[in-house]
């Protein structure tokens, strides 16, 4: 393995790959941007400086730019304030994305870790399950449950629907790397000592697989937060003052001034409506690629390519 | 390579078959088109939602429904949507529904359009892209393509239309299907569906393919540029390099075919994504695919015309999976052999 000198004596995998890790400013900036805004998201209701959806009806008509009083990031045209909008649709959209890859990753480390380890009609009938859900883009059927419910579907609705969809990219991964350690000497060793299949898969292979397993679960962070995002900017709701999303307020900056606004008004001049939804959206997507990259090389180092 | 098609069309029919049952069976049981005709209290509703219920056997078991669908399906296609157009004593359909299968073959071809220039693309410009970072791996435009990349890769492809769109129509536009705006005069680029004739089909496709495309490059061009880097070690790169062979030629013949392989496989497992992607695409500039259907079925709970789309989008996926898979059996004569 392509273990340095430095890394090895007695330190503990886990030891070596958050060395690693560390070596790499962009993972570990990467990882704070990815956790300050789910803290950010976690904490909104007790950050946001008024409750989500109140109007200003002084404002209507007239949307205030950033940093005027009262109101940091100025109001929308509906005369809502849009920090608190951008701190619950922050909220929203890690949410989501921490419930679908918490259940994606559970959901496909089981039916990988089973269809790789036993094989035979198990497997093939799980990789064809897995072909067949993976045949379904999740962003229809997310623009269907929204169309089903008729009003905005809450993060934990979104999350568990992602969740349902999004497993097969883990289960793929699983399934391979499951496949492939089942031969090795020590599963054997295992084997000749007495151990049960159950604790061999969960006490000596899956723990060798969890470097694949954390790499995959970012990757299907990044995939909900897209589709999350692009349903909520097509199957774009009006009524969605309580429940804003990050793709709403994309859909909010383009649709929102012509339709409720009675001067015109160019997105030059509601530029806040845009810009900080977006860049927020773009940054959040950013670093988690960057980060599922850090992860994959730290904790997969014998994968890891050269760059 | 027979058996292998064979094969790989087995499992596409299967697949779409699974498809239709589960979607059958979910929009089935929760979606009833004739609930409208219960909102008015009087007898003569009441009439005519148990003859609608009745005609497209809206109250029998779900599983003797999809069989029925299915039946229908080999009979005469998707069928039409449900008619409540009812009226007289006793009550019978005025009209009929609208067929739905003409007006989805339409726009899953729009799509499957849409799907296939993209790919091209992303298959062309990831292998240009990534060789040529691969050959100047750690020069600075290396580095730069790289960031170019990356930032490809993390801005969603609504974004990236979204972001073109504005650029063709003007900044004070709003550009989703429904409340399109036109486009600024004397714009190269239009927005809505292609009309008819190449001209055309390129002054309304090019912005979407290239939006769709984008962020595929991004992720592919770094998928092709390690490969290439594996490639270029090996010692069948050597011995190319070392019987004389122009460097061009061995970049593009040697290393870069059997970098090839691993890009079209990884591209044909991801597909269903695409196309989720290109349903956004479509969304944004309003080209006329599956997107304009799923958002014109807003409000209209009709359960044949939801099955019908979600088996025409997952058989637009299975098509292309086809395609992808005999596209790296043809490169890589392992695997025909190993079928």
């Amino acid at each position: 393995m392509g273990s340095r000198a430095e890394d090895t004596g007695r330190r503990g995998p886990w030891r070596q790959a958050a060395r690693r890790f560390g070596r790499r400013p962009e993972g570990v900036v990467a990882l704070a941007v990815v956790l300050l805004l789910f803290v950010i998201g976690l904490l909104a209701p007790l950050l946001a400086p008024y409750t989500v959806g109140r109007l200003f009806i002084e404002l209507i008509q007239t949307p205030k730019p950033p940093l005027t009083p009262h109101h940091p990031l100025g109001t929308d045209v509906l005369s809502r304030d849009f920090a608190t909008q951008m701190l619950y649709a922050i909220r929203q959209t890690t949410s989501s994305a921490f419930i679908c890859a918490a259940g994606a990753t559970a959901i496909g480390v089981a039916i990988g870790a089973i269809a790789g380890y036993f094989g035979g009609w198990f497997g093939e009938l799980s990789t064809w399950a897995t072909g067949v859900v993976a045949s379904v883009p999740a962003l229809v059927v997310l623009i269907i449950v929204s169309i089903w419910s008729r009003f905005p579907v809450s993060p934990i609705g979104y999350g568990l629907w992602l969740m349902v969809l999004l497993w097969t990219g883990v289960a793929r991964v699983v399934g391979s790397t499951v496949a492939s350690l089942r031969k090795r000497e020590y599963v054997e060793a295992a084997r000749a000592a007495g151990a049960s299949n159950l604790r061999i898969l969960t006490r000596h292979v899956l723990p060798n697989t969890s470097g694949e397993i954390i790499v995959a679960a970012t990757a299907v962070i990044g995939q909900s937060i897209v589709i999350v995002a692009t349903a909520d900017y097509l199957y774009y709701a009006y009524n969605q003052a309580e429940k804003p999303t990050l793709g709403g307020l994309v859909s909010d900056a383009t649709h929102s001034a012509s339709l409720v606004l009675t001067h015109s008004a160019s997105l030059g001049d509601l530029w806040w409506l845009y810009v900080f939804p977006t860049v927020t959206l773009v940054l959040l997507l950013l670093a988690v690629s960057v980060l599922g990259d850090a992860l994959a090389e730290a904790l997969i180092p014998q994968r890891a390519t050269r760059s | 390579m027979i058996l292998f098609v064979v094969r790989r069309l087995l499992l596409a029919i299967s697949t779409i078959l699974a498809v239709s049952f589960g979607a059958f069976v979910a929009f089935g049981t929760s979606f009833d088109p004739s609930g409208p005709l219960a909102a008015s209290p009087d007898a003569a509703a009441h009439r005519a939602r148990e003859l609608v219920q009745a005609h497209y056997h809206l109250t029998d078991p779900i599983l003797s429904r999809y069989v029925r669908w299915l039946g229908g399906f080999f009979d005469h296609g998707f069928g039409t949507t449900v008619s409540l157009n009812v009226g007289g004593s006793p009550p019978r359909f005025i009209t009929e529904g609208d067929p739905i299968g003409p007006q989805l073959m339409h726009a899953a071809g729009i799509s499957a359009q849409l799907v296939g220039a993209a790919l091209v693309l992303v298959l062309l410009g990831s292998a240009l892209i990534g060789t040529f970072s691969a050959q100047r791996h750690r020069y600075r435009s290396d580095v730069g393509v790289r960031v170019f990349a990356y930032l490809g890769a993390a801005v969603p492809t609504f974004l990236i239309g979204d972001l073109l769109a504005r650029a063709i129509v003007g900044n004070s536009v709003t550009v989703t299907a429904g409340t399109r705006q036109f486009p600024a005069a004397g714009s190269v680029f239009l927005l809505g569906p292609p009309t008819g004739g190449a001209v055309d089909w390129l002054r309304h496709m090019t912005l979407p393919v290239i939006a769709l495309a984008i962020g595929l490059v991004g992720v592919y061009s770094r998928y092709v540029r390690s490969s290439m880097l594996v490639a270029l070690d090996q010692p069948y790169v050597m011995t190319a390099r070392a019987k004389g062979l122009p460097e061009r030629r061995v970049l593009y013949r040697h290393a870069l075919r059997n970098s090839l392989i691993p890009l079209t496989s990884a591209l044909t497992l991801e597909i269903g994504a695409v196309i989720g992607a290109s349903i956004a695409v479509d969304g944004v500039f309003a080209t006329g695919g599956l997107a304009s259907m799923f958002l014109e079925a807003v409000g209209r709970s009709d359960p044949f015309e939801m099955t019908a789309l979600v088996v025409t989008t997952a058989g637009l996926v299975c098509v292309f999976m086809f395609v992808g898979d005999v596209l790296v059996a043809l490169l890589d004569p392992r695997i025909r052999a190993a079928a």
